[in-house]
């Protein structure tokens, strides 16, 4: 699905929701007078090579914003801030995202939505109760290691 | 050297081999750690390099420097498959390029319930603006099976990487200059007359294979491997800035992937294809990846 990017504004702040697949064709808008952006990607479902470095050169361009906020952001997404050289840049905090989860015994898969403050700290500390299966087995986070290594910037 | 027989055949029951016996004696096998000291020697196109677990922190991209094609990890539920895979590749090219699908699924067959179902998805296409509606439609494939939502993102990643390499980078001319290798990928081309790739698919209830073959037999194994070396020998990589493609492709199909494979015979085609296991994302992403790098 090409990308559908929603826009709205206070005083304060930007808030750019995306939808669909951050690739070749996804424009992302210019706001580098902004306070505090925040991003909503809650809705990306895939991103590409070609849109892994727009979305780099997009944060370049953003270097002078205060505060970058990345919400919702999803697993296909969140992989790229450990593997990716750059792609967090030091003004953007991820603010919530998700992790999957695999059950061995039914297939079953769930994303398991985790917050900021609530669900986990900067360092790294995850709070996450035991994700169950609709049988009643306990899930295991289906990332590996790396997934979480932008913990350690 | 010892041969694939001496080392492996009794992976197989013995009735198999006696048929496949002459092909598995033809080729050669490099257990790695234990026969690191024969890395180097022997005819590579027909030696298989076998990382058992104790090896398995070893850089796999190096094997493939030395001109070594297949790589694969002996502690896999589905090595035997790609033993005799990489013999076939090795041995018996034609047969790969016909049909390169029963390759992908040894010895798998559709349960019951599945055969009642489409689990073949072939599509031609010849431009770019076709890419959005393919991966629509693979996606609407994938639903077909539970087991695949664990996993739907990055198969569709690949799939997404596959089309554009197939479009942007393969296509040569007659000089064999790269037709469209420097078009800014946003805007859209369409292959020459006449010319056109295949995306396919199929899935099994153990594994789903994506592929995308194209007529132009364009790949270059050394520029290929130079720059997986590039990409896998640093903890985090960096797209390329200075070129219309990202260079980030085959690094996200690898890392995704369970099995890839790369085939390309000059001239007349490549076939780019990667193996997914329905068991979660994990186990794919995991780095014992078997790997496939046979171009000629």
């Amino acid at each position: 699905m090409p990308i559908d990017i929603k826009e709205t504004s206070n005083a304060n702040e930007t808030k750019l929701e995306l939808m669909g697949t951050i690739d070749e064709k996804a424009l992302m808008p210019i706001h580098t007078g902004a306070i505090i952006l925040r991003i909503d990607l809650g809705r990306v479902t895939n991103i590409n090579s070609i849109g892994v470095r727009n979305f780099l050169l997009w944060g370049e361009k953003h270097a002078m914003v205060k505060s970058i906020r990345l919400e919702n952001c999803p697993a296909i997404f969140v992989k790229n801030f450990g593997n990716i050289s750059g792609f967090l840049k030091p003004n953007m905090t991820v603010m919530s995202f998700f992790v999957p989860f695999y059950s061995e015994a039914t297939q079953e898969t769930i994303e398991i939505h985790l917050v900021k403050g609530r669900d986990f700290n900067p360092e790294g500390m995850l709070n996450v109760p035991p994700v169950k299966d609709s049988k009643g087995n306990t899930m295991e986070m289906d990332v590996t290691d790396s997934f979480f290594s932008f913990f350690k910037k | 050297m010892r041969s694939l027989f001496d080392e492996f055949s009794k992976l197989w029951p013995p009735s198999r081999q006696h048929a496949i016996g002459n092909l598995l004696r033809n080729i050669r096998v490099i257990r790695i750690p234990s026969d690191v000291g024969l890395v180097g020697q022997g005819q590579k196109e027909s030696t298989i390099i076998v990382i058992d677990p104790e090896g398995e922190d070893c850089n796999p991209m190096e094997f493939l420097l030395k001109g070594y094609e297949h790589v694969l990890y002996s502690s896999r539920k589905d090595f035997g498959a790609q033993l005799f895979a990489s013999c076939l590749m090795s041995k018996r090219p034609d047969s790969f390029t016909e049909n390169p699908i029963p390759y992908f699924f040894q010895g798998f067959a559709p349960t019951p319930e599945d055969a009642t179902k489409d689990t073949n998805f072939i599509r031609n296409f010849k431009s770019s603006e076709d890419k959005p509606f393919l991966i629509n439609e693979l996606g609407v494939f994938f639903k077909q099976e539970r087991a695949l939502r664990s996993i739907e993102d990055i198969c569709l990643q690949a799939a997404d990487e596959m089309i554009s390499n197939a479009l942007y980078n393969a296509p040569i001319g007659i000089n064999g200059d790269r037709l469209f290798q420097k078009v800014p990928r946003e805007v859209d081309i369409t292959l020459p007359q006449g010319k056109k790739v295949k995306l396919f698919s199929c899935y099994s209830p153990q594994k789903v294979v994506i592929g995308c073959e194209d007529p132009f037999g364009s790949l270059e194994r050394q520029t290929i491997l130079n720059r997986l070396v590039e990409i896998f020998s640093q903890r985090q990589s960096s797209p390329i800035m200075s070129a219309a493609g990202a260079g980030m492709g085959m690094k996200f199909m690898i890392e995704n992937c369970a099995n890839f494979y790369m085939f390309g015979e000059k001239r007349k085609r490549s076939i780019v294809a990667c193996t997914f296991l329905l068991e979660g994302r994990r186990k794919n992403i995991g780095r014992a990846n078997h790997l496939h790098i046979s171009i000629r």
